[in-house]
């Protein structure tokens, strides 16, 4: 994982002005302010224009479709009761659970039928080009609305119990508003990752960056919170650093804001921002 | 599903009757009937260049994040192994139906969002060695509107290999498309560009790829102004096929023997 954190004891003060506090949000319109660049965060959310599950109040609700507990079915039962159990930052996340008549529908499909609308094969995938949205481009809740697509006949059934595990975990995850992480984040640390092929073993849970990500794009964690400490701001170049949240770790980019100048031995002074970035003249 | 032997043709383009020369002269003047309506103006072109006037302009690109993709052709397997049989074939895009015209020849709503039809002409059976000439239909995800990222629609006159599964030259057959090179017939030495899929790459048992290595990935403009084709890879055909037959060989795959040869075998 690549999240640089610069801890420079020394730099308490407050240099840095905060802009961004605390983020307002409704129950149907969820303000996302932070970057997600998973490079930094460790997850990534689909933008408020792409379609995603509306908030984290509003039940997600499951289908099981084709699947019955003698195949899939069973792991997609412990998919919605895991997704459903998580809790951040010491509340719940979200509110998942099974329905026949729910909204997200699991479906059993052929090598044949998966190929001919996605280029490229794959265990499953959210076929979202089907799903209807409302204005705020959240999933209307519509019986059968947003279809799962899995291969379990052909390739699924013979993989390992975690590949099942996780497929039904990381699928309900997009309806969520995930977005997968590349294998130049990382290849399996997150249930997110997506291109761990025959040689990793896959994540089987809800790591804690997966939740960050749900907490955000759900509206559950709006109120970020941003701190002076070094850990928290990471120079990105001679002009702006990261702010990250300490909760959720989205960030924001802004300007260096520099402390007063102080003496720095005999010829020049030095002048800090909270990103541990400093600035040199001479005396 | 509904057949019929002369399907309404939805000719949509100017296109290059220059790079026909892949297929069999025998049809080339039944093909000029079908094409003959359009207005089409022949002009040669190499695939590797820039079409100047592409036709679509993608109104957005699908993004489907689909889990367990194959990360190597070890992985490709997977995906193989399930069918009764194996191919490598050489085909010609003859034409491309609208949305409306593929949903009421096939009664599959999936062409009213999801995939495209065409007509294409079948002409070479690889691994079997053996011309071939038959008129089917082929399927492709993506529509004009609502494309994939380096795979724009196809324009009649392209030509493709792939392995097209459980190929019955009486159904809608479809790609498998980590399998899927155009082919580049006007030069002598015929070459296979390989479309998109990085990570899927041919090696030989000394660990040395078969692929041209002075080939850098290049991005096409072919049908659509702000989707270019983006091949990966530029294998010399003869070396693709040889590869793909022993390896699929060693794997114990049945290859696929079902064709008829030519027209009159089949009336
Ligand atoms: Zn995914
Ligand atoms: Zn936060
Ligand atoms: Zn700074």
């Amino acid at each position: 994982m690549n999240k640089i954190k610069i801890l420079l004891l020394f730099l308490t003060a407050s240099f840095c002005a905060v802009s961004i506090l605390s983020v307002s949000s409704s129950a149907h319109t969820v303000s996302i302010v932070v970057e997600h660049d998973p490079q930094y965060t460790g997850w990534d959310i689909y933008d408020e224009s792409e379609a995603h599950h509306s908030n984290y109040t509003t039940a997600i609700t499951v289908n099981k479709g084709d699947f019955t507990s003698a195949d899939f079915g069973n792991y997609i039962t412990n998919a919605v009761t895991q997704w459903n159990n998580a809790t951040f930052n010491g509340t719940d996340l979200l509110y998942m659970k099974e329905s026949s008549t729910g909204y997200i529908k699991f479906c059993k499909k052929t090598l044949a039928q998966m190929q001919k609308v996605n280029k490229g094969n794959a265990w499953a995938f959210v076929y979202r080009s089907k799903a209807t949205t409302d204005s705020n481009s959240h999933y209307t809740l519509n019986s059968g609305n947003v279809e799962i697509w899995v291969n379990w006949d052909d390739v699924l059934s013979a993989k390992a119990t975690g590949c099942k595990t996780h497929t039904a975990l990381h699928e309900l995850g997009h309806v969520i508003g995930l977005v997968d992480i590349p294998a130049s984040v990382s290849p399996n640390a997150y249930l997110m990752c997506n291109e761990f092929g025959s040689y990793y073993s896959v994540p089987k849970e809800i790591t804690i960056n997966d939740k960050q990500g749900a907490a955000v794009i759900l509206g559950q964690h709006t109120n970020h919170s941003f701190s002076n400490s070094g850990t928290w701001n990471e120079k990105i170049d001679n002009t702006q650093h990261r702010r990250i949240c300490s909760v959720c770790e989205g960030y924001t980019i802004q300007n260096h804001s520099f402390g007063a100048w102080s003496d720095y031995g005999q010829w020049l002074q030095v002048r800090f921002c909270c990103c541990g970035y400093a600035q040199y003249r001479d005396k | 599903m509904k057949h019929s032997l002369i399907p309404k043709y939805v000719i949509i383009a100017a296109v290059t009757l220059s790079i026909t020369a892949c297929s069999s002269e025998t049809v080339q003047d039944e093909k000029n009937d079908l094409l003959g309506h359009s207005g089409i103006s022949a002009t040669s072109h190499s695939i590797l260049e820039d079409n100047a006037d592409p036709i679509y302009v993608a109104d957005s690109f699908v993004d489907i994040q689909a889990t367990g993709t194959p990360q190597s052709y070890e992985d490709l397997q997977d995906f193989i192994k399930p069918y009764e049989s194996v191919n490598f074939l050489k085909y010609e895009i003859i034409s491309q139906y609208t949305p409306e015209e593929a949903y009421e020849f096939s009664g599959d709503d999936m062409f009213l969002y999801g995939a495209t039809l065409y007509d294409i002409h079948v002409t070479y059976d690889y691994m079997n060695s053996q011309p071939l000439d038959i008129y089917t239909r082929l399927s492709s995800a993506g529509t004009p509107e609502s494309q994939f990222e380096g795979f724009p629609p196809y324009l009649p006159g392209e030509v493709y290999a792939c392995f097209l599964p459980d190929f019955d030259e009486n159904q809608i057959n479809y790609e498998f498309s980590e399998l899927l090179f155009a082919i580049d017939c006007i030069s002598e030495d015929v070459q296979a560009y390989h479309l998109g899929f990085e990570k899927i790459n041919f090696v030989d048992q000394t660990g040395k790829s078969i692929a041209d290595s002075d080939f850098s990935p290049l991005s096409v403009i072919t049908s659509t102004r702000n989707n270019p084709v983006y091949y990966v890879k530029k294998i010399q055909s003869d070396k693709l096929v040889e590869y793909l037959y022993n390896d699929w060989l060693s794997r114990d795959y049945d290859f696929q023997t079902s064709f008829r040869k030519t027209k009159e075998e089949h009336e």
